[in-house]
C-alpha cells in the first residue's frame, strides 16, 4: 500500500484536500504539505513534544500520527492558535518572563500548557510541571516557563499575579 | 476614582536614554518564535534543494570490508552516494585537538570513515536523494561488509595492555592526561580520622539541543558564494 491516499481535513479552520502517502506523518504534512513549520519536529519518536498540535481539541504527537490518521478531523496549529488571539495572554507572559531562549519547544509547550488551562483553571505549580513534563526544553529551563502559566493562570481567574 | 499623590521621580545616571543597566530588554524577535513563525535550519526549502541520509556503523570497531551501492543507487530519487575514499579527495581530515589542552591527541579523522570504523555510528557512506524519505530508502538497502574488530568500551581498562591499540599512530589509547597535585595527599589520607571511599563515573556531558543539528548549504557558482545556513 505505497500509492497516495486522498484525504480532506480541516487545518486552523481551513478546509485542506490533499494526496498523501500513506507513511507520511501528521508533523511532516503539516510542515512539508501545508508549511505549518511552526510544528517543529524534534525526536521524532514522541519523547520531545516540539510536534504537539491540537486534534479534534485534544492535544496530540503530529510525529506519532499517520496523515491519513487525520482524515476528517480538525487540527489545530501554533499559527492557527497565534492567529486567533486564544493564546495572546498566554505568549505575552512567555515574553514578559523571557520563558523562552531558541524558541525550539515554545509552540508545542504553548500548546500543551493551553491545554491544562482549559482543564484546570487553576493549577499548581506541580500540576503545571507534571502536564509539561512531555515537552523538552533544552536551554531556557523550565522555571520562567512554569512561572509564565501560573501568572496566565492567576490572570485568567482574577487572581493576584 | 481616588488619587494618590504622585512620587516625585529621581532620575540617575542609569535613567539616561539608551541606559541597559538594570532594565529589563525585551527580545524583539520572541513573538515570531512563539506563534511558529520563525525560521530554522529545517525549515529552509531551497530549490533543488537535495537530503543526505548517512549510513552508520552498528559496530564499536570493524573493518569495512567492503560497501555495495549499486541497488540503492538505482533507487528512485537517488543523486549521489559518496563513500570516505571519494570524499577524501576533497574533504582533508580534521584533527581534533585544543590548543588550551597540551598533549591532547587525535587520529586523523575522515569526514566518513575510510576502511574501518572506529565508534558506533561512525558514517560509512552517505547517500544524497531528492528527498529525506528517497535518501532513507536507499541507505537501507546499501550493504556494508563488516569484519568486527576488537573494541576498546570501557576507559578503565583502555590502557591495559590486553586491549588492542585503537589508533596505532597514536601509540596507545590514552588521548590526554592531566594531573593536579596540591601536593602531600598521601600524608592527609594518612592523617585522617576516617577515609571515605567511593567511585564515580560520570556520563559524557555535551550540548544535545532540541533543534536537530543541521546545515544547509547553498553553492552560488555565478557569484562563487556558498551561502551556509
Amino acid at each position: 500500500m505505497t500509492a497516495p491516499l486522498p484525504i480532506s481535513l480541516d487545518v486552523n479552520g481551513e478546509r485542506v484536500d490533499a494526496q498523501v502517502l500513506p507513511r507520511l506523518n501528521l508533523a511532516d504534512f503539516l510542515r512539508e504539505h501545508l508549511k505549518l513549520t511552526g510544528t517543529h519536529v524534534g525526536c521524532e519518536h514522541g519523547v520531545c513534544g516540539a510536534c504537539t498540535v491540537r486534534l479534534n481539541g485534544e492535544i496530540v504527537r503530529s510525529c506519532l500520527m499517520l496523515a491519513a490518521q487525520a482524515h476528517g478531523a480538525s487540527i489545530e496549529t501554533i499559527e492557527g492558535l497565534s492567529d486567533s488571539g486564544e493564546i495572546a495572554d498566554l505568549q505575552a507572559a512567555f515574553r514578559d518572563r523571557n520563558a523562552l531562549q531558541c524558541g525550539f519547544c515554545t509552540p508545542g509547550m504553548l500548546i500543551a500548557a493551553q491545554d491544562l488551562l482549559k482543564q484546570e483553571p487553576e493549577p499548581d505549580r506541580e500540576r503545571i510541571r507534571e502536564h509539561l513534563s512531555g515537552n523538552y526544553c533544552r536551554c531556557t529551563g523550565y522555571q520562567a516557563i512554569i512561572d509564565a502559566v501560573e501568572t496566565t493562570a492567576r490572570a485568567r481567574t482574577g487572581r493576584k499575579p | 476614582m481616588t488619587s494618590s499623590p504622585v512620587k516625585p521621580q529621581t532620575l540617575s545616571v542609569l535613567d539616561r536614554p539608551n541606559s541597559y543597566i538594570g532594565k529589563v530588554v525585551p527580545r524583539p524577535n520572541l513573538e515570531r518564535l512563539m506563534q511558529g513563525r520563525g525560521l530554522y535550519v529545517s525549515d529552509l526549502e531551497l530549490p533543488r534543494m537535495a537530503h543526505v541520509v548517512f549510513v552508520r556503523s552498528p559496530h564499536a570497531h570493524a573493518k569495512i570490508a567492503g560497501i555495495d551501492v549499486s541497488a540503492a543507487r538505482s533507487m528512485p530519487g537517488v543523486i549521489a552516494i559518496v563513500t570516505g575514499e571519494e570524499l577524501a579527495s576533497v574533504i582533508t581530515p580534521w584533527v581534533g585537538v585544543l590548543s588550551h589542552l597540551k598533549g591532547l591527541k587525535s587520529a586523523l579523522q575522515h569526514a566518513i570513515a575510510i576502511g574501518r570504523a572506529c565508534w558506533q555510528g561512525e558514517a560509512v557512506a552517505a547517500v544524497v536523494a531528492t528527498s529525506r524519505a528517497a535518501a532513507e530508502d536507499a541507505a537501507e538497502i546499501v550493504t556494508v561488509d563488516y569484519e568486527e574488530l576488537a573494541a576498546v568500551t570501557d576507559m578503565r581498562t583502555a590502557l591495559d595492555p590486553e586491549r588492542p591499540v585503537v589508533h596505532a599512530s597514536l601509540g596507545d589509547n590514552l588521548a590526554f592526561e592531566r594531573n593536579l597535585d596540591a601536593g602531600a595527599v598521601d600524608a592527609a589520607f594518612a592523617g585522617s580520622d576516617e577515609i571515605v571511599e567511593a567511585d564515580f563515573i560520570f556520563g559524557r556531558h555535551t550540548g544535545v539541543t532540541l533543534e536537530p543539528r543541521a546545515v544547509v548549504a547553498d553553492w552560488n557558482a555565478a557569484e562563487a558564494r556558498l551561502t551556509i545556513y
